[in-house]
Order: C-alpha cells, then structure tokens, then sequence
C-alpha cells in the first residue's frame, strides 16, 4: 500500500512507524489533523492479517475521530493508533511502556486511550513513560468507565431528534426499541424509563436483557424481531452497519437514535432513511459522551463540568437537524458538514498571529 | 552543491542495498532495527516527507534533509532507511552523542521549492521535539532551512548569517589529511607523508584544500577532475602534477584518495591500482561490499569512507551549544584515532577495514546504553541542545 496516496486522499498528517525489536513492538500511530488541537484517538490491538489491513484501519479510525472531536466541539484533533498482535497472547509490561515511549516522543500531538483489544492496565503500563494518555484507571485519576456519560449523552441527542421528529418536548409516552443493553444501552435505558418512556429492548445475552426487564420493565424480545418492533425511536447500541437494505424496509420508526458506532452500512442507506422520513441522528455525534468525558480529563477530570459538556450533544444534533434542512442534505452528511465548517472556520482563527507563550493550553 | 551535507554515506555492509522491493515498511524496519518510521504530508504546501530514525541510544538522532524526485514512495523509503541507519554509524564512528535519521522530500528540488514547504517540513521536525535534527543533504541548500528556522530550532548547518559554523569543506579536509596520516602509520609505519606520492581524484572545495594540507607536508600530489576550473584553481596555488580522469587508478602512487564521486572501487577499477592505501573524503567509495573485501584480500588499507569523512559531521554537532571551530578541528584530528582503532579491530577480527568500522560502532553503541541506570535528571536532552 501507498502510504502517501492514503494520505493525501483525505488530507493525513503524520503516519508514525514504531518498532521495538525486544519488546516485540510494531505499531502506527496516525495523526489525521490537528487543526483544532492535539489528536485524541484510542489505542487498538488486533492481529492484522496483513500490514496493510492495519494501515488502512488506522488511517480510518483516526480520521473518524476528527470528525467526532470537531462536531463534539471540543479542541481536539484526530488520531489513532494500532499495534499489530494478538491481545490474548502477545500483551506485556515491555511492549505498553515501548508504546507510550512513542507516544511520549510525539510530544502530546497524539493522546492515546483505551479501545479494542486494550484495557485499562495496558493505559496504566503506557502512563509510566508518557504523560499523553487517558482512560487510565481511576486510581491513576481517571474518570472510569465512559458508558455512563456516553449513555447520558445519547439520551440528549435523542430528545433532540424527537423534539424534531415528533415535536415531543420529551420522550414519556414514546416507544424506544433498543438494541442492545449490555453496557451503554443498559445505563440509557434508566434515563428513558425515569423520563416516562416505553422500553422493548433485545441483546444477545439473556441474562442482560432480563435485567433490563426486572429492573425498568422493558419487554423483550429476539435479537432479529428488534428491527420490526413498531416504535417511535431506534436506538442502536450494540453492532455497527444495522441500518442496511435488509433491515431498513423493516424499520417502523419516525427516529433512529442510539449509541452504536458506524450505523450505517453505507451512504446510501443514509439516502434511503431520509427518503423514507426517518430521521437520523448521526451516531459520530449523538455517541460522542465518551470522548467528551474521556477529554475533560485532560484538564484534570471534573465530572459536573463533563456531564455539562456533554449535555451539549442536545444541541449538535439541533445543528445537524439545522444544516440538514439548510442545504436539504441528509443527516449523515449534514454531521460532516457541521465538523467541516468548524474545522474551517476554526483553522482560519489560527492565522492571527499568538507568540507562544501568549496562546491557551 | 553544498558542503554541509549531512549525507552519512552509508555503513558499507549497507552499501549493496538488502533492502528488497515490495516488503512491507515493518519488514524493511525490522531489518536493520530502525526504531521509528514517520510519514509526513501536508495538504497546503503539497510536502510529501518521510523522516526514518534508525537509533537513538547514543542521543537525538542527526541527518540532514534530501530532496529528490523518486520514482516511486517505495524508492524514498529504502533511501530514507539507508541513509539513516549510515548516519547512526557516522556518528556512531565520529564519537557524537547523535543517533542516526534522515529526511527525505519526495519532489524536484528543481521545481517544488518554496517557503511553505520548507516550513512544514519545519512544522514536522519540531513535532520530534529534538529527537530529530536536520539540515542540507543533496537536493537541499542551507539556505533552504531559513524557511524552517521560522518553525524550529532543531536544524543545523544554517548559513553563518543565521547561526550556522559556515563552511565545513576546510574541517572535512583537516579530518581527511589525519585520516590519511593514520594510514600511512599502519601501511608506511610513519604517519609522516614526505615524498609520500598520493593521487588526489577531485579537487574541489575539499580535495583542493586536502592538496593544501599534503603539500604542507611533502607528499607528491598529482590530481585529476573533470571540472577545468577546479584544476585551474589548484595548479595556480599548488606545485601539483594533473592527470586526465581515466588514468588516475592506474597511477604509480603510494596512496589513492578519491574526493569527488562514489563507487570508484569497482570491477573495472580494482585492478588497476598500483596504490598500497585508498584514503579520502568521497561518499560510498565501494560500488559493493565485495570491493571492500578484495581490496583487503589484495593487501590494499582502505580508510572506511565514513569514519575518514565525518569532519563535516563532526562540526555540525559542534553547534551545539555554541561553535567553537578550535573544538572542531581538534575532533577532526582525533579521527587519527579513530581510524587506528579500526585497524586494530581488523587485524584483532582478521576483517576487511570497512567491516571493522561497522563493528567499532556496533561495540560502541552495545557499551553505552544512555539513560538506562538512573540518575536524577533535570530538564530533558533537548534542553541542551539550545544555541547559546
């Protein structure tokens, strides 16, 4: 693979190599812009098949996370990075702390976290050589577990979406059909039932489903019966690429809104919803409650002022909604947009000229 | 053509390429070891960069910047992760505490110049935050880092104007002539070159201030080059015989020392020489690491072209923190030293002198593992390296 053609396709900064013979270490960190502050980006470990896969995941996954920070409004660039091996078999204390030597020598333009294949004490070996990384475990001054804030978060935006969709002030009487109650759908569902709504919910777990049940009364039902449930919202909160031309004649909702990552199959069953006046609250920025908190520790975490922040999902998915129907653009795309114009209009701020020491951390 | 190059020739177990096409980056790293890989592009000024740091146990790594109009991004990157790693052993050789990089710019250093290119390449250096130190290699000229400087301080070999220690022909020459006196010793048994009769191939800045230094001495210097001026400019100054190009290897000369191309020592030349030591300051003198071999089977003491030209190199790392030419040359002088080391190696290791070098610096950098006892430390490497 070119790694340059990959790069200039979409405008990529840095892509960094890493490798350390004794620690078994190969890694890439890519940094995909930076325009808007240092780029924040998870840290995932997977056996690649080849070095390509892991390039092209990289190169991906860190240019989603610009779009994330930048429509999240926070002062965040994108990044990611990848380390090539098996989580089960190949971790150790050697190859985290040659990891975060990397990380550290990039002088804090990327901050890693915890993502698949990575766990809080594999953060917790990379913070003992670089002070760039978050999701630490809490004894090490982290906020814990995002679900709880990323929940809240999906919560916002699709109040958002139903006040639009629906013209409902708030969700009591409606129908949500959830996929998926395992982690964060399960904390979602307690904010839907304090608000009065009604809860069908599914997931490949029983056990996890039937909590849901005992404690907030949801019905459930199979795993596949989710998508024909007749409701007002959808909330996904489980697998990626759930809206696609088999599900979507399915579909018996005015809204989708939940917290899954890459929802979407592809733009076209983006195109599609719209066409069928479903509205759809861009999972990039309706499930950006996770990075939001994960961000605030960064400045050292304070939780009030992180649920505060991240309260303001409700308002992004109202400037969504709005750009949408501006330049009559699905959801999907009015989501980048929104990322887009403030990546330009921020970038131009930057001109004006700041000596060093003059400028905000 | 500028004489600060940074350009590290290469160690030349090297020299022969082993980087194969179509390996993937993490198999061409794994090769030699190269600790970190990093491509760099920017969608404004339409840079195209790859910065390679082969290792940084001695310190930062140093290794200028080379622009060149690669055919493919696959041709950069075996040329970024061959230069870089012969500037680990240049330096490595040279006693710096320096690691090795380079740079390459993927672009035609005849066409795609300009101020915003210069400074995102900037932008990038100063994103190692010191670990990468960089100036002109072929492609580039010093003049080209001014755009830079506006971005980061981690460059060296700026014009004199801006901070830099000028030019560096004099001190490569200075290093060479002790090279030459080391070989002398080993060969001659004295380190005394008069009536010594050395053939000088290339006379330009540094092989004509290399005639100045030998001359000084007594040797009998004949030279060759292509540039008419350049020879033009060496007879008004000095009592030296001129030959055509073509018969300067077959020269009844005690000593050879190339100054100008590289891959002089080939099949076609290694039999011609009549000379008992190949000495001077040119860049990858054996077209293959077999010529080392068979200069060594010949009873030929060849002066490993990196370790004999690093007085360029070695007065770059004197701009930190501030220059002192005095230091510089008394460094270049030590390369004396240095090359006796390695023909103690040689001889200890029964290995042709080219190897030898390889293995003085591989010993080098096994014994000195900066950082790994602890101490308390205050500030970091780079805080050193600020100009005063």
């Amino acid at each position: 693979m070119e790694v340059f053609t990959g790069m200039q396709k979409h405008g990529y900064e840095q892509v960094v190599f890493c490798q350390n013979a004794d620690a078994g270490l190969k890694a890439i960190i890519a940094i995909h812009d930076t325009t808007l502050g240092p780029a924040l980006g998870g840290l995932r470990m997977w056996p690649y098949p080849t070095e390509d896969d892991a390039i092209f995941d990289v190169l991906r996954l860190a240019r989603g996370m610009t779009y994330k920070a930048a429509a999240a409004g926070l002062n965040l660039g994108g990044g990611k990075s990848v380390i090539i091996g098996d989580p089960r078999r190949d971790k150790s204390e050697a190859l985290f702390r040659a990891f975060g030597r990397f990380v550290q020598a990039l002088g804090g333009r990327y901050i890693t976290a915890e993502d698949v294949g990575t766990s809080v004490e594999d953060m917790d070996w990379i913070h003992m050589e670089t002070d760039y990384v978050t999701g630490v475990s809490t004894a090490c001054g982290s906020s814990g577990d995002p679900s709880p804030a990323t929940a809240f978060g999906v919560w916002q935006g699709m109040k958002a979406a139903a006040k639009e969709a629906l013209g409902a002030d708030n969700l009591s009487g409606l129908t949500v059909a959830l996929q998926g109650v395992g982690h964060v759908g399960y904390y979602l569902a307690r904010h839907l039932k304090d608000e009065g709504a009604k809860l069908v919910v599914c997931d490949i777990n029983a056990e996890t489903a039937a909590r849901v049940q005992t404690e907030y009364g949801a019905e459930v039902v199979d795993t596949d019966a989710i998508y024909d449930v007749d409701c007002d919202i959808f909330a996904p909160c489980a697998l990626g690429a759930i809206v696609n031309p088999k599900t979507l004649p399915r579909l018996r909702c005015k809204v989708i809104a939940g917290a899954a990552n890459n929802q979407l199959l592809s733009e076209s069953d983006g195109d599609a919803l719209t066409e069928r006046g479903i509205l759809y609250a861009p999972d990039f920025v309706i499930n950006a409650g996770g990075l939001i908190s994960v961000a605030d520790e960064l400045e050292g975490y304070n939780r009030d002022r992180a649920y505060k922040k991240v309260a303001g999902i409700h308002g992004n998915i109202q400037r969504v909604i709005d750009i949408a129907k501006r330049d009559r653009i699905p959801t999907y795309r009015a989501a980048e947009r929104l990322a887009e114009e403030r990546l330009a209009l921020i970038g131009q701020q930057k001109r004006f000229y700041l000596p060093a020491e003059m400028l905000v951390r | 053509m500028s004489d600060f190059r940074l350009n590290g020739g290469c160690p030349s177990s090297l020299s022969g390429g082993g980087l194969k096409n179509h390996m993937g980056i993490f198999a061409k790293m794994a090769q030699y070891r190269h600790e970190q890989v990093t491509f760099c592009y920017d969608r404004v000024s339409g840079l195209k960069s790859i910065i390679a740091i082969h290792n940084t146990g001695l310190g930062p790594a140093l290794g200028g910047t080379r622009m060149w109009p690669y055919k493919t991004e696959e041709e950069a990157l075996n040329d970024v992760l061959r230069l870089s790693r012969g500037m680990t052993y240049k330096s490595g050789a040279a006693g710096c505490n320096f690691g090795g990089g380079k740079a390459v710019i993927w672009g035609d250093p005849a066409v795609d110049k300009s101020e915003a290119l210069f400074r995102a390449l900037g932008t990038f250096v100063q994103s190692f935050d010191g670990r990468f130190i960089t100036g002109t290699d072929v492609g580039t000229v010093a003049d080209d880092f001014v755009w830079a400087r506006a971005v980061t301080p981690y460059l060296v070999a700026l014009p004199e104007e801006h901070g830099g220690s000028g030019d560096s022909s004099l001190t490569t020459a200075f290093g060479a002539w002790h090279g030459i006196r080391a070989c002398a010793q080993e060969k001659f048994g004295s380190p005394r070159l008069k009536d010594i009769r050395v053939a000088v191939q290339g006379v330009g800045k540094v092989g004509y201030r290399l005639c100045g230094y030998l001359l000084e001495e007594g040797a009998e210097v004949t030279v060759t080059d292509v540039a008419q001026a350049s020879l033009d400019k060496t007879t008004a100054a000095f009592k030296v015989k001129v030959v055509p190009p073509e018969e300067i290897y077959g020269l009844e000369v005690d000593i050879l020392s190339p100054n100008a191309l590289g891959a002089i020592i080939n099949d076609e030349t290694i039999g011609k020489l009549k000379a008992k030591v190949v000495a001077g300051a040119a860049n990858n003198q054996l077209a293959e690491e077999r010529h080392g071999d068979e200069l060594h089977r010949r009873g030929i003491l060849y002066a490993p072209d990196y370790v004999i030209n690093a007085g360029g190199l070695i007065q770059v790392t004197e701009e930190f923190p501030t220059f002192s030419r005095e230091h510089a040359m008394k460094r270049a002088a030590a390369i004396y030293d240095t090359l006796m080391r390695i023909f103690a190696i040689a001889r200890r290791d029964g290995l042709p002198t080219y190897r030898a070098a390889d293995v003085m610096v591989e010993e080098r950098l096994a014994g000195v593992q900066a950082g790994r006892l602890w101490v308390r430390r205050k500030g970091g490497t780079s805080g050193s390296l600020e100009r005063s």
